[in-house]
Protein backbone atom coordinates (compact mmCIF):
# COMPACT_ATOMS: atom_id res chain seq x y z
CA UNK A 1 0.00 0.00 0.00
CA UNK A 2 1.38 3.86 -0.43
CA UNK A 3 3.45 3.84 -3.66
CA UNK A 4 2.45 6.52 -4.74
CA UNK A 5 2.86 9.96 -3.32
CA UNK A 6 -1.32 10.73 -3.08
CA UNK A 7 -4.56 9.39 -4.18
CA UNK A 8 -5.38 12.31 -7.00
CA UNK A 9 -8.89 11.15 -7.21
CA UNK A 10 -9.74 10.97 -3.51
CA UNK A 11 -8.43 14.43 -3.08
CA UNK A 12 -10.45 15.87 -5.75
CA UNK A 13 -13.64 14.26 -4.68
CA UNK A 14 -13.11 15.58 -0.72
CA UNK A 15 -12.41 19.17 -2.20
CA UNK A 16 -15.69 18.56 -4.24
CA UNK A 17 -17.36 17.69 -0.85
CA UNK A 18 -15.56 20.47 0.88
CA UNK A 19 -17.03 22.94 -1.82
CA UNK A 20 -20.83 21.69 -1.33
CA UNK A 21 -20.16 22.05 2.08
CA UNK A 22 -19.03 25.58 1.90
CA UNK A 23 -21.93 26.60 -0.82
CA UNK A 24 -24.35 25.39 1.94
CA UNK A 25 -22.97 26.83 5.24
CA UNK A 26 -22.64 30.18 3.27
CA UNK A 27 -25.99 30.17 1.95
CA UNK A 28 -27.67 29.45 5.48
CA UNK A 29 -25.23 31.63 7.10
CA UNK A 30 -26.68 34.65 4.25
CA UNK A 31 -29.86 33.82 5.94
CA UNK A 32 -29.42 33.66 9.18
CA UNK A 33 -27.41 36.72 9.16
CA UNK A 34 -30.26 38.31 7.60
CA UNK A 35 -32.52 37.07 10.64
CA UNK A 36 -30.28 38.37 12.84
CA UNK A 37 -30.53 42.09 11.14
CA UNK A 38 -33.96 41.33 11.49
CA UNK A 39 -34.14 40.83 14.92
CA UNK A 40 -35.67 37.55 14.65
CA UNK A 41 -32.69 35.41 16.25
CA UNK A 42 -30.21 35.77 18.70
CA UNK A 43 -26.13 35.93 17.62
CA UNK A 44 -26.32 32.60 19.23
CA UNK A 45 -27.15 30.79 16.34
CA UNK A 46 -24.68 32.26 14.05
CA UNK A 47 -22.16 30.69 16.94
CA UNK A 48 -23.64 27.41 16.72
CA UNK A 49 -23.10 27.66 12.82
CA UNK A 50 -19.70 28.75 13.05
CA UNK A 51 -19.18 25.76 14.96
CA UNK A 52 -20.81 23.59 13.24
CA UNK A 53 -18.86 24.87 10.23
CA UNK A 54 -15.54 24.69 12.35
CA UNK A 55 -15.87 21.03 13.24
CA UNK A 56 -16.74 19.96 9.37
CA UNK A 57 -13.75 21.53 8.41
CA UNK A 58 -11.38 19.63 10.83
CA UNK A 59 -13.02 16.10 9.85
CA UNK A 60 -12.36 17.41 5.58
CA UNK A 61 -8.55 18.42 6.66
CA UNK A 62 -8.07 15.09 8.55
CA UNK A 63 -9.47 13.29 5.69
CA UNK A 64 -7.51 15.21 3.09
CA UNK A 65 -4.63 13.73 4.99
CA UNK A 66 -6.04 10.23 4.19
CA UNK A 67 -5.21 11.08 0.31
CA UNK A 68 -1.72 12.11 1.25
CA UNK A 69 -0.90 8.55 2.73
CA UNK A 70 -3.46 5.92 0.50
CA UNK B 1 -49.41 31.34 25.10
CA UNK B 2 -50.15 27.73 25.17
CA UNK B 3 -48.80 25.46 27.16
CA UNK B 4 -46.85 23.66 24.41
CA UNK B 5 -45.37 26.93 23.10
CA UNK B 6 -44.06 27.86 26.94
CA UNK B 7 -42.37 24.81 27.40
CA UNK B 8 -40.85 25.35 24.39
CA UNK B 9 -39.67 29.05 24.79
CA UNK B 10 -38.42 28.13 27.98
CA UNK B 11 -36.06 25.38 26.89
CA UNK B 12 -34.47 27.85 24.52
CA UNK B 13 -33.07 29.71 26.37
CA UNK B 14 -30.93 26.96 27.81
CA UNK B 15 -30.76 25.42 24.66
CA UNK B 16 -27.80 26.81 23.38
CA UNK B 17 -25.39 25.63 25.99
CA UNK B 18 -27.24 22.18 25.61
CA UNK B 19 -26.88 22.34 21.66
CA UNK B 20 -23.40 23.24 22.03
CA UNK B 21 -22.64 20.40 24.45
CA UNK B 22 -24.15 17.68 21.87
CA UNK B 23 -22.20 19.23 19.52
CA UNK B 24 -19.08 18.46 21.04
CA UNK B 25 -19.96 15.38 22.21
CA UNK B 26 -20.97 14.26 18.46
CA UNK B 27 -17.33 15.72 17.08
CA UNK B 28 -15.34 13.73 19.43
CA UNK B 29 -17.32 10.53 18.38
CA UNK B 30 -16.77 11.60 14.91
CA UNK B 31 -13.51 11.85 15.12
CA UNK B 32 -12.99 8.17 16.00
CA UNK B 33 -13.44 7.00 12.59
CA UNK B 34 -11.72 9.71 10.94
CA UNK B 35 -8.77 9.00 13.06
CA UNK B 36 -8.73 4.73 12.72
CA UNK B 37 -8.81 5.41 8.93
CA UNK B 38 -5.58 7.50 8.96
CA UNK B 39 -3.79 5.19 11.24
CA UNK B 40 -5.10 2.13 8.75
CA UNK B 41 -3.55 4.19 6.07
CA UNK B 42 -0.55 5.22 7.56
CA UNK B 43 0.44 1.52 9.00
CA UNK B 44 -0.63 0.37 5.51
CA UNK B 45 -2.93 -2.32 7.20
CA UNK B 46 -4.87 -3.53 4.23
CA UNK B 47 -6.62 -6.04 6.77
CA UNK B 48 -7.53 -2.87 9.28
CA UNK B 49 -8.67 -0.67 6.01
CA UNK B 50 -10.92 -3.31 5.62
CA UNK B 51 -12.45 -3.37 8.95
CA UNK B 52 -13.06 0.20 9.14
CA UNK B 53 -14.56 0.10 5.79
CA UNK B 54 -16.83 -2.96 6.94
CA UNK B 55 -17.64 -1.16 10.25
CA UNK B 56 -18.25 1.98 9.13
CA UNK B 57 -20.47 1.12 6.48
CA UNK B 58 -22.36 -1.22 8.56
CA UNK B 59 -23.06 1.78 11.46
CA UNK B 60 -24.10 3.89 8.73
CA UNK B 61 -26.62 0.82 7.39
CA UNK B 62 -27.75 0.44 10.76
CA UNK B 63 -28.34 3.90 12.08
CA UNK B 64 -30.27 4.65 8.43
CA UNK B 65 -32.19 1.41 9.35
CA UNK B 66 -33.16 2.45 13.02
CA UNK B 67 -34.06 5.85 11.75
CA UNK B 68 -36.48 4.44 9.46
CA UNK B 69 -37.53 1.36 10.21
CA UNK B 70 -38.10 2.38 14.04
CA UNK B 71 -37.71 6.05 14.57
CA UNK B 72 -40.65 7.12 12.38
CA UNK B 73 -43.07 5.05 14.11
CA UNK B 74 -42.18 6.55 17.18
CA UNK B 75 -42.32 9.78 16.33
CA UNK B 76 -45.29 9.57 14.82
CA UNK B 77 -47.37 9.01 18.10
CA UNK B 78 -45.54 12.18 19.17
CA UNK B 79 -47.16 15.14 19.72
CA UNK B 80 -45.07 18.61 18.58
CA UNK B 81 -43.71 19.17 21.26
CA UNK B 82 -42.16 16.08 22.24
CA UNK B 83 -40.91 15.80 18.48
CA UNK B 84 -39.32 19.35 19.18
CA UNK B 85 -37.74 17.90 22.19
CA UNK B 86 -36.24 14.68 20.54
CA UNK B 87 -34.92 17.34 17.44
CA UNK B 88 -33.27 19.01 19.74
CA UNK B 89 -31.21 16.05 21.12
CA UNK B 90 -31.10 13.76 17.87
CA UNK B 91 -30.14 16.66 15.73
CA UNK B 92 -26.76 18.10 17.87
CA UNK B 93 -25.75 14.49 18.33
CA UNK B 94 -25.71 13.16 15.02
CA UNK B 95 -24.71 16.19 13.13
CA UNK B 96 -20.77 15.37 13.14
CA UNK B 97 -21.23 11.19 13.63
CA UNK B 98 -22.99 10.38 10.31
CA UNK B 99 -21.28 12.58 7.87
CA UNK B 100 -18.07 11.07 9.73
CA UNK B 101 -19.08 7.65 9.19
CA UNK B 102 -20.66 8.49 5.79
CA UNK B 103 -17.20 9.97 4.62
CA UNK B 104 -15.00 7.53 6.26
CA UNK B 105 -16.82 4.60 4.54
CA UNK B 106 -16.78 5.80 1.11
CA UNK B 107 -13.27 6.91 1.35
CA UNK B 108 -11.99 3.55 2.93
CA UNK B 109 -13.85 1.89 0.19
CA UNK B 110 -12.07 3.79 -2.32
CA UNK B 111 -8.94 2.88 -1.23
CA UNK B 112 -9.89 -0.36 -0.77
CA UNK B 113 -11.09 -0.82 -4.38
CA UNK B 114 -8.01 0.78 -5.30
CA UNK B 115 -5.77 -1.47 -3.36
CA UNK B 116 -7.62 -4.48 -4.85
CA UNK B 117 -7.32 -3.21 -8.54
CA UNK B 118 -11.29 -3.48 -8.91
CA UNK B 119 -11.51 0.37 -9.07
CA UNK B 120 -12.51 0.37 -12.91
CA UNK B 121 -14.47 3.08 -13.84
CA UNK B 122 -16.09 1.09 -16.78
CA UNK B 123 -17.13 -1.75 -14.46
CA UNK B 124 -20.89 -1.39 -14.46
CA UNK B 125 -20.80 -2.62 -11.28
CA UNK B 126 -18.46 0.10 -10.12
CA UNK B 127 -20.62 2.69 -12.01
CA UNK B 128 -23.76 1.38 -9.87
CA UNK B 129 -21.97 2.26 -6.74
CA UNK B 130 -20.56 5.35 -8.16
CA UNK B 131 -24.33 6.38 -8.80
CA UNK B 132 -25.80 5.15 -5.06
CA UNK B 133 -22.75 6.85 -3.53
CA UNK B 134 -23.55 10.26 -5.67
CA UNK B 135 -27.42 9.54 -4.46
CA UNK B 136 -26.28 9.41 -0.64
CA UNK B 137 -23.90 12.11 -1.02
CA UNK B 138 -26.75 13.95 -2.66
CA UNK B 139 -29.14 13.47 0.29
CA UNK B 140 -26.75 14.07 2.87
CA UNK B 141 -25.28 17.28 1.77
CA UNK B 142 -28.34 18.86 0.10
CA UNK B 143 -31.00 17.72 2.63
CA UNK B 144 -29.53 16.24 6.05
CA UNK B 145 -27.34 18.82 6.86
CA UNK B 146 -29.06 22.19 5.64
CA UNK B 147 -32.42 20.58 7.29
CA UNK B 148 -30.38 19.97 10.74
CA UNK B 149 -28.38 23.02 10.48
CA UNK B 150 -31.87 25.26 10.11
CA UNK B 151 -32.92 23.50 13.07
CA UNK B 152 -30.73 24.72 15.20
CA UNK B 153 -31.38 28.10 13.72
CA UNK B 154 -35.10 27.39 14.70
CA UNK B 155 -33.79 26.61 18.18
CA UNK B 156 -31.89 29.41 18.84
CA UNK B 157 -34.58 31.97 18.30
CA UNK B 158 -36.20 33.24 21.28
CA UNK B 159 -39.57 31.83 20.02
CA UNK B 160 -38.78 28.76 17.52
CA UNK B 161 -41.19 27.44 15.33
CA UNK B 162 -41.84 23.91 16.72
CA UNK B 163 -43.60 23.40 13.61
CA UNK B 164 -41.02 23.83 11.38
CA UNK B 165 -38.51 22.02 13.70
CA UNK B 166 -40.89 19.17 13.91
CA UNK B 167 -41.34 19.16 10.03
CA UNK B 168 -37.71 19.26 9.15
CA UNK B 169 -36.78 16.72 11.67
CA UNK B 170 -39.84 14.10 10.40
CA UNK B 171 -37.68 14.96 6.80
CA UNK B 172 -34.88 13.95 8.10
CA UNK B 173 -35.65 10.44 9.51
CA UNK B 174 -37.66 9.41 6.53
CA UNK B 175 -35.01 10.58 4.19
CA UNK B 176 -32.82 7.98 6.83
CA UNK B 177 -34.70 5.59 5.70
CA UNK B 178 -35.12 5.56 2.37
CA UNK B 179 -30.72 6.31 2.35
CA UNK B 180 -31.06 2.30 4.23
CA UNK B 181 -32.83 1.46 1.03
CA UNK B 182 -30.08 2.67 -1.38
CA UNK B 183 -27.41 1.69 1.65
CA UNK B 184 -28.87 -1.87 1.44
CA UNK B 185 -28.47 -2.33 -2.38
CA UNK B 186 -25.06 -0.47 -2.21
CA UNK B 187 -23.77 -3.51 0.26
CA UNK B 188 -25.35 -5.74 -2.45
CA UNK B 189 -23.32 -4.19 -5.36
CA UNK B 190 -20.21 -4.69 -2.86
CA UNK B 191 -20.72 -8.44 -2.08
CA UNK B 192 -20.59 -9.04 -5.49
CA UNK B 193 -17.46 -7.00 -6.21
CA UNK B 194 -15.80 -8.93 -3.25
CA UNK B 195 -16.96 -12.52 -4.50
CA UNK B 196 -16.53 -12.19 -8.07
Amino acid sequence: MGERLMNLGALFAILIFFLVLLGIFGAIYFSASKAIRHGEMPKDGLHVLKLAFLGHIVIFLLLIITAFLA
Amino acid sequence: MTKNESTIEAGSSMSFVYTKSLLLWSFVIALIPVFALIISLAVKSFYLLQYIHVLTGGTWTGFDLFMGLVMTRVMKNLDTAARVEVAKRLTPTTFFIMPSLASVAIASGIYLASEMDIFNIYSPWIIAAGIVVIILSGQGFGIFMPNGLRIFIELSKPKPDSEKISRLNMQNIRLAGSQAFFQVALILIMAHLAVY
